[in-house]
């Protein structure tokens, strides 16, 4: 339960024994704050907002309770309580309005007695009115412009008079759990700007010398939600810390720090969610996943189900760029695409940037997931881990030094080959293999206020064999990075510097037959050096700026005899190496309250990089093999081909009201890096490719705009975003090449122009019992690759529909909390059916029966629609226990929907007939047992 | 055991069972009708003379897809169009549709040249006009040896590989194709004495008072005539084309010749070896173009689409377009090529050792349509058989003699000579395809 203060009021002083009292005192007389008729019809906001700003009251509410009503004033000048009463008695709700202007709307007859802390106020002085006074203060325009810090009063301590001869002041107090009153042991008070700290003793008392003047005091512990409270310290004195659970407050304050962003922040096409906040969501067999999490936002798509990446507003998947702890993850999935590399214990939380990409970033089209770790408690230790039918984990973390720096390990593998080996199964199973494992290491280390770094590693192995098939697929990412943070004397200007290397190895054993045997393999290795910074201590002002420089190596294939028997000759495709470095610089400029524009460049240079023999091809003529005129040998580090361009950021912000805002952008962005593949799903067998001396890099073009609102008394959180993508020098396929060895990928490849626009709708519910969020998006994508030269044509030059074109999505997330222990959750997914070539007829020709196909994407495979549940239970609250358990059973497709990945032909006995494959055709039930040391929140 | 399948039902263990929940259904799309009744057009020229023929057809759509279908009942012909093949210089031909879909051009008409570019030209019933792109006929390059070796396929059948290599061409990249006809000698393993063609004679006296009887039996009543001789038809031989692609390139290799090419492979017992073989290989030389082509159309209709991961299949069409409306698909290919033939006979030492394979596979006893013993009672049942046969002209004429007759349930060598009937093909050769006449260049 948390109240919720209506902001933007001049709060006037109030005392717990005085509200007492006021109760107590019917109001007579003359009618307290009349309301004028003209009010009539207003919603629950708007009246508010008026009434705040006529009489200075302050209105206490639990934004749950407030259904969307309107006003009815029959008469004029009625009392506030008269006509709050009349008008939330209709949800059940009693409206009581005190003489200072406190009104209070609540479910249960007002009590007389309140509960400590039901205002959640975040001081209540305890020691005589005559000595100290507290009061609040009007709110920090700043603070409702960055949700960041929460310091929404000040509160007075001592007199003028009292301290007109001291220096320095002692403030003294006690730290008590807002619910219980329990006093909080260990808690550190901390000013802000000395550093200077103390901790709470056994009973909470706590002393600390500080300056006369304002201070900001940061109060931390490890069971509590931290507070910033402003002081303003006149003369000795004293105040009580009312803190509350982490654990009550959890959900709060991950909304709370949303709540604001979306619609405050320049920022638009973002979504950024923590694992806390996703966890409830039921997935297939019960693994938590961030990716697959990200499938369920507006504008994120997948071609069905196992098969890896996604499509962000009608683009390929090789335009997104996954970065965790800056180490960038090539491969992002586990099991051809069933689960992602992610390993969602190690996670705090991920963005996903889909229309204005931060000017750090560069080199992809679509859009940066980028994912920050888990770093380790830096106070204790713990532990915890979990059984699914897939995998176990275990994540460990603690202290190195208490306080200075902290581990944090976390491992998950799965164990399907055990149970292969206990278990008494098919053939056909036994034959199958899927196993993978990650790893991710986190080391901080705070090594004085200035200066933090971070050491992180990563690593992910999967191995893979069909059954059925005879073909073994390994692949693997390797990366780690370091993290250097440093604040600049006013601790509000930082740069990062970090230093990341990523490598990804693919292998694809192939042993059918034996003499044929072999080993195909290839490779990527991306290093990077960024930095980058943020001046902040400008006014209405935010600087950004830095370089970056990436060292692009690419195994381009080899293929070689897996044993001795094989009679399969070496063949290798050689390395190939570019160098992508941007310079960057942005400004976000807060021309008014209600006006931000934001504005960044970054100069892009690309360098394909020797040794290398390249061709080149008669000008005006298809690059194929009967057109090179001449072949070009490029020297170790020579430049073969320089590729430079300026990307463009622009950003807008109008505030339309404090809590509706109207935003723009345009982003110009340019990509050297190609994934090739020629199946239509991501399948594991793909390799990269950098733009070289005949590809060009891809530039993309984006305009978005869109609306943001924090509607129902900030409840609900609603936006609507749409936006026009062009991208040019797309690299695509022509029909029918086959990648697999080709040497000179411009003879098989053509590039091309996208086309994609869309609009999407989202609503979230942010608090309550329910939570989740509801989103559609309308979106189209498609390719045209046309040429005056039929050689240069992809569908005769005639655009087409791009794989992912999926019209229609809809996603619905929702979590219903039965109590703290208890909760059910759901997923209801739609799309229209991806789009897809069909055959269509057949003939006959020189003696064979050929099969006709329709158009490229012409059709579409049924419209996809699915069902998810989970129950989770969690194991007692008892604050003082060993080890903490939750069980969660999850069914995923619930209505056994058989939903079609695809739709083939095939010979059956003397006829053809069509099937459609269906991945998940019947509801998976899967029951996961997590575990950890400590209790619930712990 | 049930219970351990019980478990594995109700709970999901591992991945791997994951991967097999997949599940298949049957389903039959929606179509656009435009998508079905498409052109399709077969034709080539190349420097050997004509006539040459070109093929024009519609496609069918999925769901008449059959494989009881022959080739011959899935044809639709495109009729009442007006074909052409037109060279470089503007000479050009109008084609004779011959029969329904088939074009044909004169004898002694237009003769493809090496060097010179043809393209086809085809205007239909409703006016619609399409046209080929110039197709050039490529220089021939020399076929330099053909010849067999010896080839053990899957661990068990022995048999030849005939290879191809070329002659070295100076161009760096040639595509080749080839085209191979089998011709073989056979037998029919026995000679008829009798033929029924359906006409029966009662045994008669002649006017000189001489009685005639039937040829083998004093008491039967029907008489059949005796042949002559001199009739022999169970000599033949059989040319066919042999089925499969046979191509290749040296855009990859190094060497500018093919060396060893395989072509195709027939076991050592096989019947046609049993006589003499002999082997024409013909080798087009084609454009990069054609190649691809031809590459494509096969995969496309090869691989199995049966798996997560498949290549996008996307429509192939050639190189005929419609004048007047690009976006109007058409498919199949006009092509020339340049053809260079060699011929060698299979060698010798590794005919079949069997007497007789098509005696033995084909003229069995199973197959037997009557049979009598050689001597006096018997004939109830031969005349019981033509009278049979008497209302069954397909079976006409029907062949008797002496023939080998093995017993199925004794020894192979347990044999008789026994008067039969057996089918046609065992007396006429012809009736398995080929012609008596022998082929030109048969040595």
């Amino acid at each position: 339960m948390k109240y919720c203060l209506s902001r933007m009021t001049r709060i006037k002083p109030f005392l717990v024994f005085v509200l007492i009292f006021l109760l107590n005192c019917s109001v007579f007389g003359q009618v307290q704050y009349p309301v004028p008729k003209k009010y009539d019809n207003l919603n629950w906001q708007s009246f508010v907002e008026k009434i705040k700003e006529k009489y200075g009251v302050r209105i206490f509410y639990h934004p749950d309770e407030i259904k969307d009503i309107r006003f009815n004033i029959p008469v004029d000048s009625l009392s506030l309580e008269k006509v709050l009463n009349e008008n939330v008695k209709q949800i059940g709700l009693r409206a009581v309005v005190t003489e200072k202007g406190n009104v209070f709307l609540t479910k249960d007859p007002f009590k007389k007695s309140l509960p400590k802390g039901f205002f959640n106020a975040l001081a209540v002085k305890t020691e005589s009115i005559t000595d100290t006074e507290t009061q609040t203060k009007e709110q920090a325009e700043e603070f409702l412009e960055t949700a960041t810090e929460y310091i929404p009063e000040t509160f007075v301590v001592g007199s003028y008079e009292k301290g007109a001869l001291l220096k320095n002041v002692i403030l003294k107090g006690y730290a008590k759990n807002a619910i219980s009153g329990e006093a909080i042991i260990g808690a550190t008070i901390m000013d802000k700007e000395s550093s200077r700290g103390v901790a709470t003793d056994e009973n909470g008392y706590f002393e600390i010398n500080l300056s006369k003047g304002k201070h900001i005091l940061i109060i931390q512990s490890v069971n509590i939600k931290e507070k910033r409270i402003e002081v303003d310290l006149r003369s000795n004195g004293s105040i009580e810390l009312l803190l509350d659970d982490k654990v009550v407050m959890l959900e709060d304050v991950i909304i709370r720090g949303q709540r604001n962003n979306k619609v405050k922040t320049t920022q638009m096409g973002i979504e950024r969610l923590s694992i806390k906040s996703v966890k409830k969501i039921p997935l297939v067999f019960g693994e938590k996943d961030v990716v697959k999490v990200a499938l369920l936002l507006p504008g994120v798509k997948s071609l069905g189900e196992g098969s890896a990446g996604f499509n962000v507003r009608g683009s390929p998947s090789d335009q997104n760029l996954f970065y965790i702890n800056n180490v960038p993850i090539y491969n992002t999935s586990h099991a051809a695409g069933f689960f992602s590399a992610f390993n969602s214990d190690a996670i705090e939380e991920f963005a996903l940037y889909k229309s204005n990409i931060p000017i750090s970033y560069g080199g992809r089209l679509s859009s940066i997931f980028n994912i920050k770790a888990k770093s380790g408690n830096k106070n204790r230790f713990s532990a915890n881990g979990g059984i699914s039918p897939i995998t176990g984990r275990l994540l460990v973390e603690g202290p190195i030094q208490d306080d200075k720096s902290s581990f944090l390990l976390s491992a998950r593998s799965t164990y399907s080959n055990w149970i292969l080996e206990v278990m008494d199964v098919d053939e056909d199973i036994k034959d199958s293999r899927a196993n993978f494992y990650d790893a991710v290491t986190n080391f901080s280390f705070k090594i004085n206020d200035k200066n933090e770094l971070g050491i992180f590693t990563y690593a992910s192995h999967d191995k893979m064999k069909l059954a059925g098939v005879s073909t073994m697929y390994k692949y693997s990412n390797i990366g780690g990075s370091i993290i250097w943070k440093h604040y600049f004397n006013n601790q509000k200007n930082f740069f990062d510097f970090s230093i990341a290397h990523s490598m990804y190895d693919f292998t694809e054993e192939v042993d059918e037959v034996d003499y044929l045997a072999y080993k195909y393999s290839n490779a990527i290795d991306h290093s990077e050096l960024k930095m980058d910074i943020n001046i902040n201590t400008i006014e209405h002002h935010k600087i950004n700026y830095g370089v970056n420089s990436i060292l692009y190596k690419v195994n381009r294939g080899l293929k070689e005899p897996l044993n001795q028997e094989s009679t399969i000759s070496v063949l290798e495709l050689g390395d190939e190496k570019g160098i992508e470095a941007g310079v960057f610089i942005s400004d976000e400029w807060e021309v008014s309250k209600k006006l931000t524009v934001y504005g960044g460049l970054r100069y892009n240079m690309y360098s394909s990089l020797g040794p290398q023999k390249v061709y080149k091809y008669a000008d005006g003529l298809p690059k194929i093999t009967e057109n090179v005129e001449d072949s070009i040998f490029f020297k170790n580090n020579e430049i073969i081909k320089f590729n430079g361009g300026l990307d463009i950021r622009l950003a807008a912000k109008y505030m339309l009201d404090d809590d509706i805002s109207l935003k723009f952008s345009y982003n110009r962005l340019r990509q050297n890096i190609f994934m090739l593949s020629n199946t239509i799903a991501v399948s594991p067998n793909f390799k990269w490719k950098l733009s070289d001396y005949n590809i060009k890099p891809s530039i993309g073009d984006q305009i978005s705009a869109g609306f943001f609102a924090n509607i129902f008394a900030n409840r609900y959180e609603l936006s609507i975003e749409g936006y026009y993508k062009k991208v040019q020098n797309l690299l695509e396929i022509k029909d029918g090449e086959d990648l697999f060895l080709n040497q000179n990928v411009e003879t098989s490849t053509l590039q091309g122009e996208l086309d994609a626009y869309g609009v999407e709708f989202m609503i979230k519910k942010l608090y309550g019992k329910l939570t989740g969020w509801f989103n559609y998006t309308y979106s189209r994508s498609s390719v045209l690759v046309d040429s005056e030269l039929q050689e240069n044509q992809i569908n005769n030059g005639e655009s087409y529909l791009s794989n992912y074109d999926k019209p229609h999505a809809i996603n619905l997330v929702a979590t219903y909390d039965f109590s703290r222990r208890v909760n059910i959750s759901g997923n209801l997914v739609y799309s229209t059916g991806r789009p897809i070539t069909y055959p269509t007829g057949y003939y006959y020709w020189d003696d064979s029966r050929i099969i006709n196909y329709s158009k490229r994407n012409k059709y579409r495979i049924p419209d996809y629609f699915r069902v998810d549940l989970s129950i989770t239970v969690e194991g007692s609250l008892r604050k003082r226990k060993f080890a903490h358990g939750s069980w969660t059973l999850s069914v995923y497709n619930l209505l056994g929907r058989k939903n079609a990945y695809s739709v083939f032909y095939k010979r059956v006995s003397d006829n053809i007939k069509a099937y459609k494959l269906s991945i998940f055709g019947v509801p998976m039930v899967s029951l996961t047992y997590n575990i950890k040391l400590g209790n619930y929140e712990n | 055991m049930k219970i351990n399948k019980h478990i594995t039902y109700v709970f999901i263990f591992s991945l791997p069972i994951l991967l097999l929940l997949s599940c298949v259904d049957e389903t039959w799309p929606e179509l656009d009708p435009s998508d079905e009744d498409l052109l399709v057009v077969e034709g080539r020229i190349t420097n050997l003379p004509g006539p040459y023929t070109v093929k024009l057809s519609r496609t069918l759509p999925m769901d008449s897809l059959s494989e009881n279908n022959t080739m011959a009942d899935d044809f639709v012909p495109f009729t009442n169009a007006v074909v052409s093949i037109t060279d470089d210089q503007n000479n050009s031909e109008t084609l004779t549709e011959i029969e329904p879909g088939i074009y044909k051009t004169a004898e002694g008409g237009i003769q493809g040249m090496v060097g010179k570019s043809y393209k086809l030209t085809i205007v239909s019933e409703d006016g619609k006009a399409y046209e080929s792109d110039y197709e050039e006929i490529l220089e021939p390059i020399g076929i330099d040896s053909i010849y067999t070796k010896e080839e053990l396929v899957d661990d068990v059948i022995l048999g030849y590989r005939f290879v191809v290599s070329s002659d070295l061409n100076p161009a760096e990249r040639n595509f080749y194709k080839w085209e191979l006809y089998e011709t073989y000698e056979y037998h029919a393993p026995y000679n008829p004495q009798y033929e029924f063609n359906g006409v029966f004679t009662n045994a008669y006296t002649d006017a000189q008072g001489n009685f005639h009887p039937g040829s083998y039996s004093d008491t039967r009543p029907y008489n059949i005539p005796k042949l002559p001789n001199s009739l022999n038809l169970n000599v033949c031989w059989q040319t066919e084309k042999v089925e499969g692609s046979y191509r290749e390139t040296t855009k990859y290799i190094s060497t500018s010749k093919i060396d060893e090419f395989p072509l195709h492979f027939i076991y050592y017992g096989h019947t046609k070896l049993r006589f003499k073989y002999n082997l024409l290989v013909q080798q087009h030389s084609i454009s990069e173009k054609a190649y691809n082509y031809l590459e494509e159309l096969e995969e496309q209709n090869s691989y199995d689409e049966n798996e997560l991961y498949t290549k996008q299949p996307y429509q192939m069409r050639g190189n005929v377009r419609n004048i007047n409306n690009s976006g109007e698909p058409v498919l199949g290919y006009f092509y020339t090529s340049g053809i260079s033939e060699k011929r060698m006979y299979a060698p010798p030492d590794k005919r079949p050792k069997h007497k007789n394979e098509y005696a033995a596979f084909y003229c069995y006893s199973a197959n037997l349509l009557s049979v009598s013993y050689l001597g006096v009672g018997a004939t109830n049942q031969i005349d019981l058989f033509l009278e049979l046969m008497s209302n069954r002209p397909s079976y006409w004429p029907v062949y008797f003699g002496p023939a080998v007759i093995y017993h199925p349930d004794k020894m192979p060598w347990d044999w008789d000579i026994w008067f039969a009937a057996y089918p046609k093909y065992c007396y006429d050769c012809r009736e398995k395809g080929g012609q008596l006449e022998k082929p030109d260049f048969w040595e």
